[in-house]
C-alpha cells in the first residue's frame, strides 16, 4: 500500500514539475497512439463499410479473419513487423525498425481489426433497407458512405475509442519494434516495464497512473467532442 | 465544411508522421538487460550523442538474442557478457573487433535462512551441489543470456541434468523479473552483481556465495563485421567503441552510483 | 407516353422465379397499384423498376431509354424516389432529413430551405421542422418520409406498402394529402399494398402478381366485378372463398359440389370445371329455420356457429357448414336470432350473389 501511496505522490510530482523525461514519454505516447488510431479508423471504417455494402462470396471468410485479427496478441503483431522491417527483411531498406513509425505500423495492425470488427457490426445493425432507401433517394457512393457513418457515429466512435484503448495499453509490440529507446521510442507502457525491472516500483506505478490519467483525459475529450456534435 | 475538417485532420496527421522518420546517423547497440537496467547507458549515451552527433538506439535483450541480432546484421555494435557465444561469433566472422569494456561478478543469492546451507561453501561447484542435493528451489532465467549460460556451465561441470528436476524452474525472463520471482518463492538464483544491487532495496534475498575471482562477469564490445552486412553503420560503431573504452568513460563507470550502493556496479578493464 | 416499361424481366432466387414478367408498360401520370400475396414478387418488382435490384435478365426502359445503356442508373435514380414501409430516417432533425436528399443532388442552400419549407407545409408538418426524428410518432415519421420523397419532385414515385405500419386514424388524412399532391404534380405512382381502401383511393390501374407473374392488369371496375384469382377476390373484399367442381349447368345457373354440399351460382360453365367460388359476407343471411321451398334464395346450408366478432355496426359470424362461410349481420338481427357459439344455424344466400370463376 505504501508503494501505491508513494506512486500517486510521485506521479503528481512528476506531472506538476513538468519533468522533461516524463513529458517526452507522454508526448511520444500520444503522438504514436493517436496516429495509429487515426490510420486504423480510416482504414477500419472503410473496410467495414466495403465488406458490409458489397456482400460477396468471400465476405464471411473476410469477416471471420477480421474477428480473428481482433484477438491478435500485440507481441505477434510486433514479431510480424520486426521480421518484415529487419535490415534483412523484405522492407529492410526503409530502415524503420526501432523508430516511432514502426511502432505506429505495429499498432495499426493491432487496432485495425478492432475498429473494423466493431464498425462492421455497427453497419450490419442498420435496417436492411436503409442503404437501398438512400440510393433510391439519389445518394451517390460517397454521399452514401458519409450518410451511413453519420448515422452510426456513436457506434463508430466507440470503435475508434476501443482501437485507441487497444494501442495505448499495449506493450509487447511497442517494446519489440520500437526497442524501448529512451527519448525516442520509449512510451508509457514500455517505460513502466523498464522501471519495474529496474526495481523502481514507485516510478513504474507513477507511469501507470499517468497512463490512466492520460487515457481518462483523452476519453473525456473524445466524449465532449461527440456530445458537442449532437 | 467536411472538406475543411478533412484538410485539418490531414495536416495534423502529416505533422504527426513527420517526426517519425530518422536520419541515417544512427547506431544500433544491442545489449543485455542487465546493462540497460543498471541505468549506466542513460548516463553514457547522451554524452556520446552530444559529442559526436550520432543517434544511438539501445535495444536491450538477453545476451543470446543480442548476439543473434549481430548475426543477422540487425545491430551495429554489441555489448554482451556471454564469453563462449561471443567467441564463436568472432570465429564465424560476424564481428571484426572485440574489446573488453568492464566487468563485475556473479552472485549466488537465496533466502535469508539458507535452507541448502550454501553459505561458506568452498567454491561455486560445492554450493550448486548442495542445492541439488537438498533439492531446494532454484530459479533460472532460461533465456540463453550470459548469466543463464554461466549457470548451465556450472551444472554441466557437476554432471547434473537440471532440465527435468522438479526443484529447477525456468522463467524465460530478464534478470530483474527472475530475481523478483526467486524472492517471492524463496528460491536460489544466480545473478550479476549490477542487477542485484539495483534491485536490492525491494528484495529479501541476500548474497550467499560470491567469488570475485572465479565468477567474473566480463562485458565485451563487439563491432559487427561491415563486410557481411552492407547496411551496417561501421563509422558509428567504431566511434562508440572508442568512446566506451576512453579514459573519461572508465572514470564514469567506476564512479557510477558508488554512493548509492557502497560498491561499484561495474569495474572498467 | 410510356414513362417506364419492363421487358422480359427475370429474377431468380436459387431456381425459383421471383419475377418473370414479359412486358409491362406504365404511362406518364398513371397511378398503378401492385397487389398480390406475400412472396408474389411485389417488392421485387418495385425494386427492379426503381433500379435498385440486380436482376438476371431483362431490361427496364425510362422514356424508351434503356437504363444502364442509354441512360445511366445513377441518372435515372435522380429522377425517381422510393418510399418503404418503415420511414428509414437518419438520426437528425426533420429539416436535415429532408434537406439531406436535396444535398445529394447538389442543390443550393437557399433553394433547399425554400423547398423543404414548401413540402413541410404541403404535408402539414411545418411544426415538426426542428424536431429530432426520434421524437416523432410512427405516423409523423412516415409523413416526413413522404415529404423527403416528394421534395425531390420525382417523375416516378415508388411506394412499397407505405401505410402498413400506420394507425388507421392517421392513415386516412395522410392518404388524402398524398393523393392530392400526386394528382396536382402529375407524379406517376407505383404502389404496392395489402389494403383495398388505400389502393382504391389512390390508384386506378391494378396489376395482380402471382408467383412473380402478372396474372391481371386491369382497372378498378373490372377488378371489382371479375376478380381473376383467389387473392384478388379476397383483396376486393370476398371473405368466403371456396373451391368447387361443377356438377351441372343449365340456363346460366350451375350447381357446384363444395365439400358435401351443393352451391347454386350464376355463370356458364361445363360439368367438371374447377371453380373458385366467392361470397361477400354482406350477402349472406342467417336464420334459425330453413327457408321455404319457393323462395328466390337458392342456397340454404346447415351449419354451426364457430366464431362471433362484434364489429360495432355489425357482427361478423363464421359458420362451419363443412367449410367456413362468413356472414355480416346487423346488430338488430343478431339480437333477434340469439346466436351463440356452437349453436346450429342456417346460412342463406342468392345464386346471383355467388361470384365464381374457373381456377
Amino acid at each position: 500500500m505504501e508503494v501505491l501511496f508513494k506512486a500517486v505522490k510521485n506521479a503528481l510530482f512528476l506531472l506538476f514539475t513538468f519533468d522533461r523525461d516524463v513529458y517526452e514519454i507522454i508526448f511520444l505516447t500520444i503522438k504514436v497512439c493517436l496516429t495509429s488510431t487515426i490510420i486504423s479508423a480510416v482504414l477500419g471504417i472503410t473496410t467495414a463499410y466495403l465488406v458490409s455494402v458489397k456482400k460477396t462470396r468471400q465476405s464471411s471468410l473476410l469477416i471471420t479473419s477480421i474477428n480473428t485479427g481482433m484477438a491478435i496478441p500485440p507481441v505477434l503483431a510486433g514479431l510480424i513487423i520486426t521480421v518484415i522491417f529487419w535490415r534483412s527483411g523484405i522492407f529492410g531498406h526503409f530502415e524503420i525498425l526501432y523508430t516511432p513509425l514502426a511502432m505506429i505500423i505495429a499498432q495499426v495492425l493491432i487496432a485495425y481489426p478492432v475498429v473494423t470488427a466493431i464498425s462492421l457490426s455497427a453497419i450490419n445493425s442498420l435496417p436492411e433497407k436503409f442503404i437501398i432507401q438512400m440510393i433510391g433517394l439519389g445518394a451517390n457512393k460517397i454521399q452514401l458512405f458519409f450518410v451511413v457513418i453519420r448515422e452510426l457515429k456513436g457506434q463508430i466512435f466507440c470503435a475508434i475509442v476501443a482501437g485507441f484503448g487497444s494501442v495505448i495499453s499495449e506493450v509487447g509490440a511497442s517494446m519489440m519494434v520500437g526497442g524501448n529507446i529512451k527519448g525516442y521510442t520509449r512510451v508509457i507502457t514500455t517505460a513502466t516495464v523498464t522501471e519495474t525491472s529496474r526495481g523502481n516500483l514507485e516510478l513504474a506505478f507513477a507511469y501507470g497512473i499517468i497512463l490512466l490519467l492520460m487515457t481518462f483525459v483523452i476519453n473525456l475529450l473524445f466524449v465532449r467532442f461527440q456530445q458537442r456534435k449532437k | 465544411m467536411i472538406i475543411k475538417k478533412f484538410v485539418l485532420v490531414s495536416l495534423i496527421f502529416s505533422a504527426l508522421l513527420m517526426g517519425c522518420f530518422s536520419g541515417n546517423k544512427t547506431v544500433i547497440l544491442a545489449t543485455t538487460t542487465s546493462v540497460e537496467n543498471s541505468g549506466i547507458l542513460d548516463e553514457l549515451i547522451p554524452l556520446f550523442e552530444r559529442d559526436t552527433g550520432y543517434k544511438v538506439k539501445v535495444i536491450s535483450v538477453g545476451s543470446g538474442q543480442a548476439i543473434m541480432m549481430g548475426r543477422r546484421g540487425e545491430a551495429d555494435i554489441l555489448l554482451a557478457h556471454s564469453e563462449k557465444d561471443e567467441e564463436s561469433f568472432m570465429k564465424d566472422g560476424f564481428g571484426i573487433e572485440r574489446k573488453p569494456m568492464m566487468y563485475n561478478d556473479f552472485l549466488l543469492v537465496g533466502p535469508y535462512d539458507d535452507p541448502a546451507g550454501i553459505k561458506n561453501s568452498a567454491d561455486i561447484l560445492s554450493a550448486f551441489r548442495k542445492i541439488a542435493h537438498k533439492e531446494t528451489l532454484f530459479i533460472s532465467r532460461g533465456d540463453n543470456s550470459g548469466t543463464h549460460l554461466k549457470e548451465l556451465e556450472v551444472w554441466k561441470h557437476l554432471n547434473i541434468d537440471v532440465s527435468k528436476k522438479r526443484w529447477y524452474h525456468e522463467t524465460g525472463l530478464g534478470m530483474g523479473e527472475t530475481l523478483n520471482i526467486a524472492d517471492e518463492k524463496n528460491g536460489y538464483a544466480l545473478t550479476d552483481r549490477a542487477t542485484y544491487l539495483t534491485l536490492k532495496k525491494n528484495l529479501k534475498l541476500i548474497p550467499l556465495f560470491e567469488d570475485r575471482k572465479n565468477l567474473k562477469n566480463p562485458y565485451h564490445i563487439i563491432i559487427v563485421n561491415p563486410d557481411k552486412f552492407k547496411k551496417m553503420n561501421y563509422e558509428g560503431a567504431r566511434a562508440l567503441t572508442n568512446f566506451f573504452i576512453s579514459e573519461d568513460v572508465k572514470k564514469i563507470i567506476r564512479n557510477f552510483r558508488q554512493g548509492q550502493y557502497q560498491e561499484p556496479l561495474f569495474i572498467p578493464f | 407516353m410510356k414513362i417506364i416499361s419492363v421487358s422480359a424481366l427475370r429474377f431468380f432466387s436459387g431456381k425459383r422465379h421471383v419475377l418473370n414478367i414479359d412486358e409491362l408498360s406504365i404511362y406518364k401520370g398513371e397511378r398503378v397499384c401492385v397487389i398480390g400475396e406475400n412472396g408474389a414478387g411485389k417488392t421485387s418488382l418495385i425494386l427492379a423498376m426503381s433500379g435498385l435490384l440486380n436482376f438476371e435478365e431483362g431490361d427496364i426502359f425510362f422514356y424508351d431509354k434503356k437504363i444502364g445503356k442509354d441512360i445511366s442508373k445513377s441518372h435515372y435514380l435522380k429522377r425517381i424516389a422510393i418510399v418503404f414501409q418503415d420511414p428509414l430516417l437518419v438520426n437528425d432533425s426533420v429539416y436535415n432529413n429532408i434537406a439531406m436528399v436535396l444535398r445529394f443532388r447538389k442543390i443550393s442552400n437557399n433553394q433547399i430551405k425554400e423547398r423543404v419549407n414548401n413540402v413541410l407545409s404541403r404535408l402539414k408538418i411545418e411544426h415538426l421542422l426542428n424536431r429530432n426524428v426520434n421524437s416523432l410518432s410512427g405516423g409523423e415519421a412516415q409523413r416526413v418520409n413522404l415529404a423527403r420523397a416528394i421534395v425531390l419532385e420525382p417523375e416516378i414515385l415508388f411506394m412499397d406498402e407505405p401505410f402498413s405500419a400506420i394507425d388507421s386514424s392517421y392513415k386516412d388524412n395522410l392518404i388524402s394529402d398524398l393523393s392530392e399532391i400526386i394528382r396536382e404534380k402529375n407524379i406517376t405512382l407505383i404502389l404496392s399494398t395489402h389494403d383495398r381502401y388505400e389502393a382504391f383511393r389512390i390508384c386506378e390501374r391494378f396489376i395482380v402478381l402471382e408467383k412473380g407473374q402478372i396474372v391481371s392488369d386491369t382497372d378498378q371496375e373490372l377488378l371489382l366485378s371479375s376478380p381473376c384469382n383467389e387473392f384478388s377476390a379476397s383483396f376486393i373484399g370476398y371473405e368466403t372463398i371456396l373451391n368447387g367442381i361443377v356438377e351441372s349447368c343449365e340456363e346460366g345457373t350451375y350447381i357446384a359440389k363444395v365439400g358435401n354440399n351443393k352451391i347454386f351460382g350464376v355463370g356458364e360453365f361445363k360439368g367438371g370445371d374447377r371453380l373458385i367460388i366467392c361470397i361477400n359476407p354482406e350477402n349472406v343471411a342467417l336464420s334459425v329455420k330453413p327457408i321455404k321451398e319457393d323462395s328466390s334464395i337458392r342456397n340454404c346450408l346447415k351449419g354451426v356457429v364457430t366464431e362471433i366478432n362484434n364489429l360495432g355496426y355489425y357482427f361478423r359470424v363464421k359458420v362451419n357448414c363443412g367449410f367456413e362461410i362468413v356472414s355480416n349481420i346487423t346488430k338488430k338481427s343478431f339480437d333477434e336470432l340469439k346466436i351463440e357459439k356452437n349453436s346450429p344455424i342456417y346460412v342463406e344466400f342468392k345464386a346471383v350473389s355467388v361470384h365464381s370463376f374457373k381456377k
